[in-house]
């Protein structure tokens, strides 16, 4: 080495040095891109390495008003989805914008070439769907107009813009709808006929007065709201629904939800397989989570536990605080009428966080197989903040958001609108909604993409290999109402697809779902029925071939004893007392099963739930237990469970000292 | 203990320094109650025999012993367990009375050695066994009639405080006692 390398190579160590120390002492800094990206890692209860970052895009100036919402609709057919952005500004016409996709999630802005000089007012429900069935995706609009006397409502009118081959949205409206006879405010879409074409509900504002547009194929709509039951309910104004097949006719019903709570909860309308509706029963739905005077803002439907039943999730406002807006969740119980279980969701700012009033705002973006919930926080002022519910196999919702999104509150301003959409092409959710800016002049879209590393290998992957299935064993009898669906992991696969069907030629199918794990939690089983499935591995190289297919029967459901009771009764014989804990207890009504026995089980009070032991089993007309000669420290927790003549235990009530 | 050594010497002393005149012996048959409540709800009021000797010591005094027996059974509720309860023991006393004729109006002061005894029938009392003893004083008061030499019949009033604590809790085995008497007197 001579003296000059020598001196050369010192240098560059002491620069590397000057260099690296300063990252090890501060951290290395946040990945970054166009605009600001934001990234967090997240916590055990998602995928490990799953979290977003956030891009942002700003509105060129000139166009520059105040962002509304954002939609999200291949423009261009490229197979990637482009941006339309809609504004309001002090109910003015403002410019409909388009922001064109790269094919890499990033956009640039392009209103010109995709829909030239379109101004809307106050948009409020957007469809995307292919109207004329040309295989590219239209976009409905209803803009509600002037909300400020003396001209309230002008300007009011819908949008259908039709998708050319040349990449442009023209809006043919006034050619291809009728025009609505008052406000329009909400809308709905769905097949209602069963003609392979989508219909259309639009409902207004301020009174009961909706349309249903029904399609003629190429897109063209009819007025045909006679085939709708008439409104004869005294004060109903609905303003908001949704298409969804709530009895599994196949045949979409739709959700008429109404926000002013004049009523103790919603209605639905019934389609009878010919699109002709009537009122569902008024039990139909449960009341409203905050009773009367609360209402409906909006509705999201999905199969939320994967028992084949369209649930519904609604947007809670109340009318009495003005303040509480939660999340309504609603499982179907598989017969076409539904029960609130709002209780499973859980997290930090339930009554201030709905589903906001856009579409799309469900959907699996874990890879789990489970819908998850995109949630509107309202923070302060009428500002939002986007919130992320993940789905636990539709036993628990959990707020994830400070784990996937960080701490740092996303504001997404208002309105409440933003959905989930696939905006990279990578087979995951992501998130897009706006950052509306008063001042105009700093209105941007965000788009909150979801950076779950789906595994994806080079060169010559092999196509994965057959799952063999793990447990339930083939022909068990599962009892509860859940099943935990495990098998063997494939190498090299990094998804696998499930189906469950009730018979094993797969014709009358339960799920069908993508999934990331090895295992899969089947929840809401009918009991005495027999369930069938099967798998297919899935890596980059393609699909692989199925399983085997299994089949269990899922045992008659048999609950826990319902209203358990403990009473300690002091039995005093003079020199002494002792202690007896009177456990008494109902049979279920909701239990199907025929139950032979009752369990009870003992643990000292305070202790782990590992000492429980069993203390007595009782015959079935047995309802009451003593527990005797207890000294006066002795106190115990108590588990009592039902046994069935299918030998399936029930989950235990739990009652203790 | 210390309290019976004292009385018995008093008695004894009584004894040495007075010419003994008379003898009297019986038996009293009564009810007494006992104070503590949860005892009370279980056996309710329960008899007595209390057979005794005396000895007239001076003009108006007299020394003696008996043994009272309570003994009785009953019922615990919820479970309806049968149960019984004995109570026993000696009694010594110093009696003064006075003499109106065929009326001997009497009262006494003693100390009594008591067991006492509960026995249940249940299978959840495995550690509860109640068999011990205790003493204390007794106080009583009454009138002997003679009927015909030399026969006499007595009315009894008497107090036993008594408390116990077998476990956890003091109990009250205290109680009054009404008793009637037929005995024989010789020599008064």
């Amino acid at each position: 080495m001579t003296k000059d390398s020598f001196r050369r190579d010192w240098v560059l160590a002491l620069a590397l040095l000057l260099f690296v120390v300063p990252i090890f002492l501060f951290g290395p800094d946040l990945p970054s891109a166009t605009g600001t990206m934001m990234y967090w890692p997240v916590q055990s209860h998602m995928a490990a390495t799953t979290y977003f970052t956030q891009d942002l895009y700003s509105v060129p100036a000139a166009l520059q008003k105040y962002l509304n919402a954002v939609v999200a609709i291949d423009f261009n057919h490229d197979g990637f989805v482009d941006l339309v952005a809609l504004q309001n500004y002090d109910y003015k016409p403002t410019p409909i914008l388009a922001f064109t996709n790269d094919g890499h999630g990033h956009f640039t802005e392009s209103t010109s070439q995709v829909l030239g000089d379109i101004k809307s007012i106050n948009a409020q429900a957007c469809i995307v769907a292919d109207f004329n069935r040309d295989g590219l995706d239209d976009l409905f609009i209803v803009d509600l107009g002037t909300e400020r006397e003396p001209n309230y409502g002008e300007g009011h009118g819908y949008f259908l813009f039709i998708q050319k081959p040349n990449g442009t949205l023209v809006n043919e409206a006034s050619v291809r709808l009728p025009e609505f006879p008052w406000l329009p405010y909400g809308a709905a879409a769905g097949d209602i006929d069963g003609d392979g074409s989508i219909d259309l509900m639009v409902v207004s504002t301020g009174g009961p007065i909706y349309q249903l547009l029904v399609n003629n194929g190429q897109g063209y709509f009819s007025d045909q709201t006679a085939r709708l039951p008439v409104a004869d309910k005294p004060n109903w104004w609905p303003n908001n629904c949704r298409m969804l097949d709530v009895n599994n006719d196949g045949y979409p019903d739709i959700f008429m939800g109404e926000s002013a709570g004049h009523y103790p909860q919603d209605f639905i309308f019934l389609n009878d397989g010919t699109g002709h509706f009537t009122f569902a029963p008024d039990n139909t739905l449960p009341s409203h989570l905050l009773g009367r005077g609360s209402g409906t803002t909006s509705a999201q439907a999905t199969d939320l536990n994967g028992d084949g039943w369209m649930d519904l999730v609604l947007s809670v406002f109340d009318n009495v605080s003005g303040k509480k807006m939660p999340i309504q969740i609603l499982f179907n119980n598989r017969n076409g009428t539904f029960r609130d279980v709002s209780d499973r969701i859980i997290g930090p700012y339930l009554d201030t966080t709905n589903c906001g009033e856009f579409d799309r705002r469900v959907a699996d973006v874990n890879g789990d197989g489970w819908p998850d919930l995109l949630g509107a926080q309202n923070v302060l002022g009428g500002s939002f903040t986007p919130r992320l519910f993940i789905n636990h196999a539709g036993l628990q919702f959990e707020d994830v958001t400070s784990a996937v999104w960080g701490v740092h509150a996303i504001n997404a301003g208002e309105p409440p609108r933003g959905e989930f959409i696939d905006i990279d092409n990578d087979g995951d959710m992501d998130v897009i909604g706006v950052y509306p800016d008063g001042n105009h002049v700093n209105n941007q879209i965000y788009v909150l993409v979801n950076q779950t590393p789906y595994v994806i290998s080079e060169g010559a992957l092999p196509y994965p290999g057959i799952p063999v299935l793990r447990t339930p064993g083939n022909g068990d009898l599962v009892g509860g109402f859940q099943v935990s669906l495990t098998w063997n992991v494939v190498p090299t696969a990094y998804s696998y697809r499930i189906q469950v069907a009730e018979d094993s030629g797969f014709t009358r199918t339960i799920f069908d779902r993508r999934v990331t794990t090895n295992s899969f939690q089947m929840t809401d089983m009918i009991g005495n029925t027999t369930y069938h499935w099967r798998l297919q591995a899935i890596n980059t190289r393609g699909t692989g071939s199925w399983s085997l297919t299994n089949y269990f029967t899922a045992a008659l459901p048999v609950y826990p004893p319902a209203n358990a009771q403990l009473q300690r009764l002091t039995i005093n014989y003079g020199f002494f007392k002792v202690y007896t804990n009177r456990l008494t207890w109902q049979a279920n009504p909701e239990t199907q099963a025929t139950v032979i026995n009752y369990r009870i089980y003992r643990k000292p009070k305070n202790e782990s739930d590992s000492s429980y032991s069993l203390l007595a089993e009782l015959p079935a007309a047995t309802v009451t237990y003593d527990d005797r000669g207890l000294r006066s420290t002795q106190l115990y927790t108590y588990r009592i469970t039902a046994f069935s003549s299918q030998g399936i235990e029930s989950e235990p009530a739990t009652i203790g000292n | 203990m210390k309290k019976a050594i004292i009385l018995v010497c008093v008695v004894i002393g009584f004894s040495s320094s007075a010419q003994a005149v008379g003898l009297r012996v019986g038996m009293f048959f009564g009810i007494r109650t006992i104070n503590d409540a949860a005892l009370k709800d279980i056996y309710g009021q329960g008899t007595i025999l209390n057979p005794y000797l005396s000895v007239e010591i001076g003009k108006d005094f007299g020394i003696g012993v008996g043994y009272e027996l309570y003994n009785r059974s009953g019922t615990v509720k919820p479970y309806n367990e049968s149960a019984r309860i004995k109570i026993s023991g000696p009694e010594i006393f110093l009696s003064y009375s006075l003499n109106f004729g065929i009326i001997h109006p009497y009262v006494h002061a003693g100390y009594g050695f008591y067991s006492y005894e509960q026995t249940i029938e249940s299978d959840y009392l495995a550690g509860y066994a109640v068999n011990d003893k205790a003493s204390g004083f007794l106080f009583a008061g009454g009138v002997n009639v003679k009927v015909f030499k030399p026969v006499e019949v007595s009315l009894e009033l008497k107090y036993v405080p008594l408390n116990v604590r077998p476990f956890e809790d003091k109990v009250d085995l205290g109680g009054w006692r009404i008793s009637a008497g037929l005995g024989l007197a010789f020599g008064i």
